[in-house]
Order: structure tokens, then sequence, then C-alpha cells
């Protein structure tokens, strides 16, 4: 799901730009995609999934993933033709 | 009350018959069952005393159990699943292609709700928890495999795992054991 999120805490030497200045500032608000749930979410074989944490990806206007990296296990409820080139970033796909 | 004795078929066709008066309607086809498909002549189960939702639970069970899953759940068997035991879940990914996905993880809860039986494994990946909850009597579960037995675990649902994990999700020892393990037996099979 694509939510619309506030950053509350960025990292100082986190994305930057070739000039050095961050792309991501606290304040800032931006699209994300959720990949992490706590809420179990039903699978269509009647499998359900439930993570311990809510994570999500920011994304850029275009939607997509603005960092070259994603650190942590994703849902496989991202299994779909659009975010198939986050899900080949992802270390782990449960 | 109504006879069920005559044949579907012959039900069938006595109602279009009463209807043949136009030529229209006399060219209608008649239905008449495929050989693939059996017609009772008696529409009333014998639910031996239960309901009838009852009677099909209890079918469904038998049916999609034919593989031997449901001694998983059966307290009286010594293959029973125990919540602690580590266990390791294969399941297809599709029902077409032969692609399977395996989670391994510890048993926190089995609910026995007949052919809605569940159980729930949790492990931690990358340093976040995931908890899967799997039916029992899916066909997309390929096999359910004890990989350790559970000790010292005095409940039936083990939620406290959440807050005081402990020791309990070192499992990476285990998986590449059983890793070595299924290498071995491929190899002496082949």
């Amino acid at each position: 799901d694509e939510i619309v999120v506030v950053v509350n805490k960025a990292k100082a030497n986190a994305v930057a730009t070739a000039s050095g200045v961050p792309k991501v500032k606290k304040g800032d608000v931006r699209h994300a995609l959720v990949v992490r749930a706590r809420k179990e979410t039903l699978r269509p074989d009647g499998r359900y999934v439930r993570f311990d944490d809510n994570a999500c990806v920011l994304l850029n206007k275009q939607g997509e993933p603005l960092g070259t990296r994603v650190l942590g296990v994703v849902s496989g409820e991202l299994r779909q033709k659009r975010w198939m080139k986050l899900l080949s970033l992802a270390p782990k796909v449960i | 009350m109504f006879s069920f004795t005559r044949t579907l078929g012959a039900r069938l066709s006595g109602v279009t018959a009463r209807f043949a008066s136009t030529a229209a309607n006399a060219a209608k086809p008649t239905y008449k069952a495929p050989a693939s498909v059996t017609v009772p002549t008696q529409f009333k189960p014998n639910t031996k005393g239960q309901g009838l939702m009852q009677l099909i639970a209890k079918e469904e069970v038998k049916r999609m159990g034919a593989d031997g899953r449901s001694k998983l759940f059966n307290k009286s068997h010594p293959d029973c699943l125990r919540p602690g035991d580590v266990v390791l879940v294969e399941t297809l990914n599709s029902m077409s292609a032969d692609k399977t996905s395996t989670f391994v993880g510890v048993l926190i809860a089995m609910d026995r709700r007949g052919l809605h039986s569940n159980f729930t494994v949790r492990n931690v990946v990358l340093k976040v928890g995931v908890e899967m909850k799997y039916m029992l009597y899916s066909p997309m579960i390929k096999s359910v495999r004890i990989m350790k037995r559970g000790e010292g675990f005095r409940r039936a649902k083990l939620f406290y795992l959440r807050d005081n994990p402990g020791r309990a999700f070192r499992l990476e020892g285990l998986v590449k054991q059983d890793k070595a393990a299924q290498a071995k037996k491929a190899a002496k099979s082949a």
C-alpha cells in the first residue's frame, strides 16, 4: 500500500544528491510504500503473515524507490509488476 | 414428501415434456448427465445423527488429510506437533508449478478447528520477527517437518516468546544441519 508520510528522523549521512545535499530531511512529506506491517495480512491461500514492526520504503514523485538499497525483510504482498525492482533489492522476501 | 427415486434425467425430461407443446420447445434438448458425473438416485445422505454441515466438514477433513497431515494435530500420535517444536513448512507457490517456498520457525500456536485447523510459526529473520499462520489442510502446503522437538515449553500458546525470546530463535545452525542432511539424502538416492 502506498501512503503519505512525514519524515521525523533523518540520518545526516543518508541519501544525498551529487552536491552533497541530503535528499531527505526531517520534516519532509513524502510518499512511501508499506513493506512490513504488524497487522496480519491474508494471503490468497489462507496464510497469514505478520511482522514485528511497521516499515516503509520512501518513494519519489514517479513512484520509484528513493534509495538504492532496501534493508531487512520485505513482505510478499509486493509481488506485483510495479514493485519488482524493490523486490529484487530486498535481501529477503517472505 | 417428494420421492427421490426417479433419476434426475427422468425428472427433468418429465418437466420439459410439459412444455413441448410449441415446436421451439420441442427442439430443446433434455439434460443428460455426462458419463463422468454420477447422478445419485437417492438425494438424502446418511448424516448418521450429525448435521449436514458437520458431515461435509468431516468428509473434507478426511479427504484433505489423506496424505497423513492429520497426525500432526493428533495428540495421541507420536508424530504430533507440539508448541515449541522447530518446524519447517514447505509451501507450493502456485498449484500449477512445482516451486516451493520454505519457512522455518518455532511453533507458537496450534488451533484445532476441524477443517480450519491452523498453526502459527515464528522466526526472527534479519532482526525482524515474522509470524506465519498456516492452514493445516491447505493444498498449498507441501510438507511440514519437525526439525527439533521443543523442550521445556509448558504452555499451549507461546506468545510470550514475542517479548522474551531467550535463545528460542537461534535457528541458523539447525537450518544448516538440515540442509546438509537433505543434500546427503539426495546424493544417496541419486
